[in-house]
């Protein structure tokens, strides 16, 4: 692979990783919110 | 087979059409294609950033997003519109409007100190702060259907540590036993908050798991409801969740669908003014709060403790109450707290007969056992009148205006005996 596409495949999974760091972090703050209901969540 | 037959027939299979298992191969492999582009040890260094950067993020929050132009936790910031309010964000309210050399007074308690049935311009506590002056700070930390020693007096705990004179006002419905925070129910929530990150005192007693006398309050709540909350507050003290997605709710967007905000659910919560109206006072009395079954029914006080009890189970009684009384606050902390114990709205009274009249009457017991274990309690006992009510406890604007003239003379007095006029 190229040089610049294996760059570009690092930014890429370090964006997708921050975004899944950042969900993890929302979603512990809707288990810890004391609504506890199961359509709540998804909502 | 010569060379030159192998390669047209290598050549003549690639360029045939598709066998018929061929024609429905994906043409495309999404897995593959994130395998082959993804950068796994990046991409886990990424969720650790990600994770780590919205914690340090959530320490600060509430100092970046504070409440602007707070007045009270109103509906759409306050638990009836599924947003809890944090500690922090509680504490920074505080320490943005009052400067430390005031005398601060912070308003606890339900919805009666909370200013329901009162507007946002009629809301008591400005009457109050009116009525104590510039010396004075007062600030509503009281969430509707708290107890006398929840939302706002968990932060008191932290605020007189950094405010050298510091007063806590806050009202009991009239219960046979004032609430504990560190029970389960919604409110438990800040109670846990403040305790993991150190903003009460320590004081063990109120720790212990609830006991038999909790048990009235412990059925209305699922069993696990305490664990839960004891866990996200310890998880909350380093993670810092709960502030960060508080304040960028209020700040940005919100995320939680509610019943309230279903035609605006994303919408910032800062978007949202005051909802509250200001009532008038009631004329008839509701049906339905005369003849439910429940604690916080007028009846249903009647029924459950005050009846005919005897002298000997009075005692009892009386004894119980102490008990949680001592639970409530440490000892410390207590010459700073004033309790009003409040009364019912005199319509709802005249629908009761003798016995039960007699019975509510004795509710008062309460108020001295709270006294004995040094509590300042103001009894509100026949002090407001059928116009001063708009429902069978939440005072209408006049009634508010009432109940300022009330808190202030109390806070006055404690001020000066707590020395804080020198």
């Amino acid at each position: 692979m190229p040089r610049s596409k294996d760059f570009l495949a690092h930014v890429l999974s370090l964006a997708a990783g921050l975004l899944i760091g950042c969900i993890l972090h929302y979603v512990l703050y809707r288990i810890a919110v004391p609504v506890n209901t199961f359509v709540y969540f998804f909502f | 087979m010569p060379q030159a037959v192998l390669e047209r027939q290598r050549l003549k299979t690639e360029s045939a059409p598709p066998s018929g298992r061929d024609k429905y191969a994906a043409p495309f492999d999404l897995y593959e294609s994130i395998g082959k582009h993804l950068r796994l040890p990046t991409l886990a260094s990424g969720i650790v950033a990600g994770f780590a950067a919205c914690a340090i993020l959530g320490h600060y929050a509430p100092l970046f997003w504070p409440i602007k132009h707070f007045q009270r936790f109103h509906h759409f910031i306050n638990e009836s519109s599924d947003y809890f309010p944090t500690a922090n964000q509680m504490l920074t309210v505080v320490r943005k409007q009052v400067p430390r050399h005031k005398i601060l007074v912070v308003i606890g308690g339900g919805s009666v100190t909370w200013g329901a049935s009162q507007s946002a311009a009629d809301v008591w506590s400005h009457k109050l702060q009116e009525k104590l002056g510039d010396r004075y700070a007062v600030v509503n930390l009281a969430l509707p259907a708290n107890g006398a020693f929840e939302a706002g007096y968990l932060v008191f705990e932290q605020l007189r540590r950094e405010y050298p004179r510091a007063i806590f006002i806050t009202s009991g419905l009239p219960k046979v036993r004032m609430e504990r925070p560190a029970k389960g129910g919604r409110a438990a929530y800040l109670f846990y908050d403040c305790l993991f990150k150190g903003y009460l005192e320590n004081f063990p007693p109120r720790l212990e798991p609830p006991g038999e006398a909790d048990s009235v309050r412990n059925d209305l709540y699922i069993g696990d409801e305490r664990q839960e909350r004891w866990l996200g507050g310890l998880l909350d003290s380093f993670l810092r969740f709960q502030d960060l997605w508080n304040a960028v709710g209020y700040q940005h967007f919100f995320t939680v669908y509610t019943t309230t905000t279903e035609k605006s659910m994303w919408r910032a919560r800062r978007a949202y003014a005051d909802p509250e109206w200001s009532y008038p006072s009631q004329t008839k009395p509701d049906e339905k709060w005369l003849n439910r079954r429940g604690d916080g029914t007028i009846p249903g006080l009647s029924r459950r403790f005050y009846k005919d009890a005897g002298k000997k189970k009075m005692e009892k009684i009386v004894a119980k109450i102490m008990e949680e009384a001592e639970l409530q606050a440490p000892k410390d902390v207590r010459p700073q707290i004033i309790l009003m114990h409040i009364d019912f709205s005199p319509l709802y009274k005249s629908t009761l007969d003798e016995t039960e009249k007699a019975a509510l009457n004795r509710r008062w017991i309460v108020s001295d056992a709270y006294r004995k274990c040094g509590y300042q309690v103001v009894d509100l006992k026949d002090r407001f009148e059928q116009e001063d009510y708009a429902d069978f406890v939440h005072h209408t604007p006049k009634g508010g205006q009432k109940l300022a003239a009330i808190a202030a003379q109390a806070i006055e007095k404690r001020a000066c005996a707590l020395g804080y006029l020198r």
